[in-house]
């Protein structure tokens, strides 16, 4: 089914909007839920929160790319759930090593002094994916908005892992200075 | 800033570079969720109650109750609302009177048992739909009335069985490997075939028989029959603890023109549950 008609169906009320966009959509947010935490029951209750916050979000809501709109709400649920269940600690899955490396990007400190405009550098963050060649692109965003790992990229983008690494350094290093050149103090 | 906090700005990427990203991916695997979820979900909706979709044959009451659908209480057991949602005008047959209980959001209830199928309980309440559905599937609305709303007992609820030979076998989608199957055979069966595979069965798999439809949460306690739909059913003599069940279903990636049809299998394991 199309997008338009499956947000058509949730502008509608139709529950049929649920299954549509289970069947389309599932197995893409199931993929970002469990890139993000180690449980796949806990994936699949992120999973179905989804659903269940975009019943609730449209409308008024009326996304454009429907599949972004929905990973991004399974993102932001999983990530919310991973952080609830290692508060304080350490946990597994792909998530402890990309936040590592982007550990690499800010200062890792919590300085309330210093206070952060988020849109502003929501805006430079993706000002700086604007100026990616298309190839680094994807793989910054695999990296580190699907949370995939250096293998499972390599093997798609047909890549040594040990390529993507460097790249996935180098592209670290980049984002760094482009933020600090914009006066990001991070 | 907190690694996890700029984590959480990544988030943020323009949903192009988001979509630019996944065009490169594996095809999205899609799964199918049973139509029950919607009928839940109007309900649940037209009750005008937030409520999630809990994880299906769940036994425990929901930790925090608004976390839950509709659900009760009886001798130690969670019955919730039946995710295929039936609604009755008229007591079906073979139940009577068990007493009144406090439905969570819902209210305090008359409900009605059948020793028969213990699984099931109707509780009295107010709805506001029929029950019934359009051409498109669409249930249908009608102002606030009481009815008969069957609730199934949390074990069962959600879960594809299908009985061969006088066993249970149940999905690989709703296995819970701490109640419904021997955890192992969970593991080797998830390692070898996963939860569903395209195209032909494994080897020595061989058709055995089409499953007949037994309805919509009930117990198949008759050969070859089957609480999700009918299907087409493969055995391996040698191999008594897994079936193959056929099942399509479509993805749409950004690769393909449209969507397209995929034919195979569910993959089925021995049910060890409280279920009998």
């Amino acid at each position: 089914m199309e997008d338009r008609k499956i947000v058509q169906l949730y502008w509608d009320r139709m529950p049929e909007a649920i299954p549509a966009t289970s069947e389309k959509y599932g197995g893409f947010c199931a993929r970002i839920a469990r890139n993000i935490l180690e449980s796949r029951e806990d994936a699949e209750e992120c999973v179905n929160d989804t659903y269940l916050r975009a019943w609730n979000s449209m409308p008024p809501h009326r996304p454009e790319a429907l599949a972004a709109f929905l990973g991004k709400i399974t993102r932001n649920l999983s990530f919310n759930r991973y952080r609830y269940d290692h508060a304080g600690k350490r946990g597994g899955g792909q998530i402890p090593a990309v936040l590592d490396e982007l550990a690499e990007v800010v200062s890792d400190t919590h300085d309330v002094e210093r206070e952060i405009d988020r849109r502003e550098l929501i805006r430079a963050v993706n000002a700086f994916l604007d100026s990616l060649p298309r190839e680094k692109r994807r793989l910054f965003v695999r990296r580190y908005w699907y949370s995939e790992s250096i293998a499972d990229i390599a093997r798609e983008l047909h890549m040594t892992e040990n390529h993507v690494s460097v790249t996935l350094n180098r592209l670290r290093g980049k984002l760094r200075g482009y933020l600090e050149k914009e006066g990001f103090e991070l | 800033m907190k690694k996890e906090d700029f984590f959480e700005v990544l988030g943020n990427t323009r949903d192009t570079y988001i979509l630019e990203a996944l065009a490169s991916s594996r095809p999205l695997s899609s799964r199918r969720l049973k139509w029950g979820i919607l009928a839940a979900c109007l309900l649940l909706a037209l009750l005008s109650r937030p409520a999630l979709f809990p994880p299906p044959g769940t036994p425990q009451e929901p930790a925090d109750s608004r976390d839950g659908p509709p659900h009760l209480v009886l001798e130690d057991q969670v019955f919730y609302i039946s995710s295929y949602l039936s609604v009755t005008d008229t007591l079906p047959e073979g139940f009577s009177p068990g007493g009144n209980t406090d439905v969570d959001g819902v209210g305090n209830c008359p409900y009605y048992l059948n020793p028969q199928i213990p699984e099931w309980v109707y509780v009295y309440q107010e709805v506001r739909t029929d029950g019934s559905v359009d051409e498109h599937g669409t249930l249908k609305s009608t102002g606030p009335h009481d009815a008969y709303v069957r609730y199934v007992d949390g074990r069962l609820r959600g879960k594809s069985l299908l009985c061969y030979n006088g066993n249970l076998y149940i999905s690989m989608w709703h296995v819970n490997e701490n109640m419904d199957a021997d955890k192992k055979l969970c593991e080797t069966t998830r390692k070898i075939f996963g939860i569903r595979i395209e195209g032909e069965p494994p080897e020595n798999f061989t058709h055995t028989g089409t499953a007949t439809f037994s309805g919509h949460d009930t117990i198949p306690r008759e050969h070859l029959l089957s609480n999700y739909d009918a299907s087409e059913v493969y055995a391996d003599p040698d191999n008594p603890e897994i079936l193959f069940v056929s099942t399509h279903w479509y993805t749409a990636t950004a690769e393909e023109n449209g969507q397209t049809r995929h034919d195979g299998f569910d993959v089925y394991i021995l049910y060890s549950g409280p279920l009998k």
